[in-house]
């Protein structure tokens, strides 16, 4: 048997114990990284927050849309009114 | 290009580094030692050579370094249908660990015969130990 240096046997062993301790390691893990844990990072909570801002902005908004649309239906109605007064003063006049 | 670059950091090398450097390490010095004649024979290493030659020492580093870096590469890819690149780059650490670990009991051996201890003695110590931590590490990934 070729000598592996001056202690040969020490130095098989503990060739064997490193190797046994990273598959100890390997499955220490493995019991460690039962759940995924989903820690949230600062760029996550930044984009959340610009998230619900854009939300808020949509909802703020929409109503604002709502308002202006009825604004909008209210004078539609008046000028049709007026428009409707103008045809009538034209029929009139003509007869 | 900057954004490429960044998303490829982001992707492959992120949390990962010391397993890359280990990876190229080994990967290039089995190179080394197949491309080159008497590189292992300097110093306390030449007690390795009476175990096994150069040419097969530089195989099993080439071979090994070869293996993480795909593993590396693959990165959460699936196989199958399952995911095995955290086990191929925990096994690839576990046997690294047992590499280094031979190249620091030969400076051990040096230290003890002749009474003076070698530079690279910290080094190969702090590999062998940071081979260990990365193998816990993969194994804690293997639900992601």
């Amino acid at each position: 048997m070729k000598m592996l240096g001056p202690w040969p046997v020490l130095q098989f062993i503990f060739g064997l114990a490193i190797l046994g301790g990273g598959i100890f390691m390997i499955i220490k893990g493995t019991q460690k990284g039962g759940e995924p844990k989903i820690t949230p990072q600062v760029e996550d909570q930044r984009d959340r927050w610009r998230a619900y801002e854009h939300l808020r902005n949509i909802e703020e908004n929409s109503f604002k849309m709502v308002a202006l649309m009825q604004q909008l239906l209210e004078e539609q109605r008046r000028l049709e009114d007026q428009l409707k007064a103008l045809a009538a003063a034209i029929w009139n006049r003509g007869v | 290009m900057a954004h490429a670059l960044s998303e490829f950091h982001l992707y492959y090398v992120k949390g990962r580094v010391f397993e890359w450097t280990f990876a190229l390490s080994m990967f290039f010095a089995g190179a080394e030692c197949l491309v080159w004649d008497n590189v292992i024979s300097f110093g306390a290493f030449h007690w390795m050579l009476q175990v096994t030659s150069q040419k097969w020492i530089g195989s099993l580093l080439f071979f090994i370094g070869w293996i993480r870096i795909s593993a590396l590469m693959f990165n959460g890819q699936l196989l199958f249908g399952r995911r095995f690149g955290w086990g191929v780059r925990g096994v690839c650490a576990a046997l690294s660990a047992t590499i280094w670990a031979q190249f620091a009991f030969a400076l051990i051996q040096g230290f003890a015969l002749n009474g003076v201890p070698s530079i690279g003695l910290p080094f190969w110590t702090m590999f062998t130990l940071a081979e260990l931590l990365i193998a816990y590490q993969v194994g804690a990934e293997w639900k992601k």
